[in-house]
């Protein structure tokens, strides 16, 4: 796995705990605007982040692609990565 | 890691509360064939599972079993609902009425607590996709002493279901053996542990 590809998933999952995080505030604060907007702009950057990763380097998520191979059951697992 | 999505896998819409029934189904809950141990068992397994489609099939499947958890839970719920301490007493509902009142708690029908004892994570490819095809069979066939205690229409729709995945993921874990057989040398089938002998 190169560096570009563990820098972008890095950022992935920073972006998914903000979205995480963010879920968990609202639970408790359902009405907060601010909070609602801040969420709105995690979702998105996760998921064009998502689709930018997915182009180039496999699936995150079970999905099809287009391609002519499910490539879900590629290698690497999260397990395997280390970073 | 997981998202949860506030939904069931398939709906659940008990009418008639029934504690005797919810004695028995407890078991596919926290019982040694049950929907937990399930899921502990795919979902640990697929650490040491050196081919992708495997690693795959535990992940996913175990995923699922996840969610038939929450709707084994349901089930349980639903049948336990708006209970009298007659209706408790009478349908032999005390002995777990006693400790949990109507809340969820994972133990056979028989009373022992959920036991990891109950699954197998073994380290060795064909052990462990050995354990998962008779898991699926164990599972299917507690589902069908359930269909034979159960009459009610809304709970045997739910159970079908479930009984229904248990069939599917049998063939799914054939099929993963035939993947693993086919990677390893023809000559050496059984012989070594592909995860662990290379």
């Amino acid at each position: 796995m190169d560096s570009s590809q563990l820098r972008l998933l890095k950022e992935i999952q920073l972006v998914e705990f903000t979205v995480i995080e963010a879920n968990l505030y609202l639970d408790t604060h359902p009405d907060d605007q601010e909070a609602l907007r801040y969420y709105q702009s995690a979702k998105q950057r996760l998921e064009s982040k998502t689709a930018d990763y997915e182009v180039k380097y496999g699936r995150i998520a079970a999905g099809e692609d287009g391609r002519m191979r499910w490539a879900w059951v590629d290698e690497p697992w999260p397990w395997q990565m280390e970073g | 890691m997981w998202h949860y999505e506030k939904r069931l896998i398939r709906p659940v819409k008990v009418q008639r509360p029934d504690p005797a029934a919810a004695t028995v189904i407890m078991s596919q809950l926290g019982g040694p064939h049950g929907e937990l141990g399930a899921a502990t068992r795919y979902l640990s397994q697929r650490y040491s599972m050196p081919y992708g489609e495997i690693a795959g099939i535990l992940t996913d499947v175990g995923t699922e079993e996840l969610a038939h958890v929450e709707m084994v839970s349901a089930i349980l719920y639903q049948l336990t609902r708006n209970l009298s301490v007659e209706e408790i007493k009478e349908k032999g509902f005390a002995p777990y009425f006693v400790d949990h009142t109507t809340g969820i708690y994972p133990q056979a029908a028989s009373g022992v607590p959920f036991s990891a004892g109950g699954i197998a994570s073994t380290g060795d490819v064909f052990a462990d996709l050995n354990e998962d095809l008779a898991a699926e069979q164990k599972a299917r066939l507690s589902y069908d002493n359930i269909l034979r205690l159960v009459d009610d229409p809304d709970v045997r729709d739910a159970i079908k279901f479930l009984r229904a995945r248990e069939i599917v993921h049998y063939q799914r874990f054939g099929e993963a053996i035939r993947i693993a057989q086919d990677k390893v040398d023809s000559k050496n089938f059984y012989a070594f542990n592909p995860a662990f002998d290379k």
